[in-house]
């Protein structure tokens, strides 16, 4: 991609410059403008004020110089018509004078003039004066380029961020009625971060259910992101078990170690729940504990194995742990981003309030998410949220 | 965030830290943190007493810094943690590579063994 930046040294050297001479006096134009086209300006002229401004509107100018008293329309009121103009706001404004209103000449300053030359102007002090303020006006110009170019630049970021979390959101598994409810929300962040999660039936028995999150924001982790979660939703590391979740762990920390993935690594929560014997076995690496709430309950079992973040360090060891899922339980997963909001009172909301947040949800009615998004948000008093928010919820 | 170089040892380094640990606060202190935990090759004793948060890329620092010890025999110890970020560092399993002392002492201890 092209560099905003490695364009920002080249700025360009003052050249000559087109110039507008407004004076009604003809010999003053003619004098100044003799002296000017000697230094290879290309010099236009007007006597009346309004017309002048139509020119200079009309026209690609790099200067004018401007008689403070003409006739019509004063060095004053041109100028408080030109720095209202978003086209001409910035074009250099050098004022002649026969200096006998000192006072106009300081008000003509103050509302925006460049400088100000007395006449007869002073060739070598004319001479400056243009180049200066050309400068000035060649760095201003080339400033508005490379804004313009970083904005292109940024609006062409903005929409390849919005393709990824398009795709990212195309990858996600569709809500679930049958035979339990199963869904989710997912907010990725202004920049896109890492997390991806997914849910599957790996037999008619099996049914796997899985969060992950890259450390760091943008597309480098969310790329980690999708790929891993492609591993996971195809069943694809090989001679894995996928109904063994410390396996499925074992393996994509040997997999994805962080060393080749650019310094990332990223934690991982992967349950396989068993309709059969209603027993969910899970492990995690470096995860948030999942929550389940059996029915009526209004205090959650923390459901984590505490292992290490995956991809952090190779000979990570992986362990999963069993427990039963009673008709009527509540399972919550979700990512740090969940919870780990700034409060308006500057501390950082804990995974213990927002486990009795749900704790809260009347038992006899469908989980809200949007209700618990909605209290995510307000809590963080802003609408954008700081991190991805992830969350499943599945009722048995 | 803030870092503060207490102690620089022949045998371990001291050092404290305070703020969180998010994004951009790990964008602040990490070349410098690298530089006084990994760079002296020494073991590193790391006041995070005044630490209030950590996110992914904290977690992503002390890792960092204590497999490049590790290379060296040498360890990454974490002194004082806050409840909260203690709980963030169980719930990582960053522990088992990374040793949580709660006094000054027997992170010494630890340190110079």
């Amino acid at each position: 991609m092209e560099s905003v930046l490695e364009k920002a040294v080249e700025v360009p050297a003052s050249a000559p410059g087109r110039i507008l001479l407004v004076d009604h006096d003809r010999p003053v134009r003619e004098g100044l403008a003799a002296k000017l086209e000697c230094e290879g300006h290309l010099i236009e002229f007007e006597e009346d004020g309004f017309k002048a401004l139509d020119l200079l509107a009309a026209g690609n100018f790099d200067l004018v110089l401007w008689e403070v008293e003409l006739p019509g329309l004063s060095g004053l009121d041109m100028l408080k018509r030109l720095r209202r103009d978003a086209r001409l706001k910035h074009l250099p404004v050098l004022l002649i004078s026969e200096g006998r209103d000192l006072d106009m000449v300081i008000r003509c300053i103050e509302a925006g003039a460049d400088d100000y030359l007395s006449k007869p102007c002073n060739p070598a002090l004319l001479k400056a004066r243009i180049r200066t303020s050309m400068e000035r006006k060649s760095l201003h110009d080339h400033e508005r380029q490379l804004l313009s170019r970083f904005r292109t630049q940024q609006a062409r970021i903005n929409s390849e961020l919005a393709d990824a979390k398009t795709y990212l959101m195309s990858l996600l598994p569709p809500p679930l009625q049958e035979p339990f409810v199963a869904d989710w929300r997912f907010i990725p962040s202004s920049e896109l971060g890492g997390d991806c999660f997914g849910y599957h039936w790996i037999d008619e028995d099996h049914f796997a259910l899985y969060l992950l999150d890259v450390c760091g924001h943008g597309v480098g982790s969310a790329l980690l992101s999708v790929t891993v979660l492609n591993v996971l939703r195809s069943n694809a590391l090989n001679g894995v078990d996928f109904r063994q979740p410390a396996e499925v762990l074992s393996a994509a920390n040997r997999a994805f170690p962080m060393e080749r993935q650019n310094n990332r690594y990223f934690t991982l929560w992967y349950g396989v729940y068993q309709r059969s014997t209603r027993k969910l076995t899970y492990s995690s690496g470096g995860h948030p504990p999942a929550l389940l709430f059996p029915p009526g309950a209004n205090e959650a079992k923390k459901l984590s194995t505490h292992g290490m973040m995956v991809g952090g360090l190779s000979f990570s060891q992986y362990t999963a742990e069993s427990c039963e899922v009673p008709a009527g339980s509540r399972l919550f997963l979700f990512c740090d981003g969940a919870y780990e909001i700034t409060l308006p009172e500057g501390r950082t909301y804990t995974i213990d309030e927002l486990a009795g947040q749900l704790g809260k949800l009347p038992s006899n009615a469908p989980v809200d998410l949007d209700a618990i998004l909605a209290q995510i948000r307000l809590l963080s008093g802003s609408s954008e949220l700081e991190d991805d928010f992830s969350l499943i919820t599945i009722q048995f | 965030m803030e870092l503060t170089v207490i102690t620089e040892h022949a045998t371990y380094t001291h050092i404290a830290i305070s703020g969180k640990l998010d994004i951009a606060g790990v964008a602040e202190i990490e070349n410098h943190f690298i530089e006084v935990t990994a760079g002296r090759k020494v073991s590193a004793i790391i006041d995070v007493s005044g630490v209030t948060f950590t996110g992914s890329m904290g977690l992503r620092l002390f890792l960092r810094a204590s497999k490049s010890l590790s290379q060296e025999k040498k360890k990454l110890i974490l002194l004082d943690p806050q409840p909260m970020v203690n709980e963030v560092l169980v719930d990582s399993g960053i522990k088992g590579v990374v040793a949580v002392e709660k006094s000054l002492e027997a992170a010494l201890a630890l340190a110079q063994a």
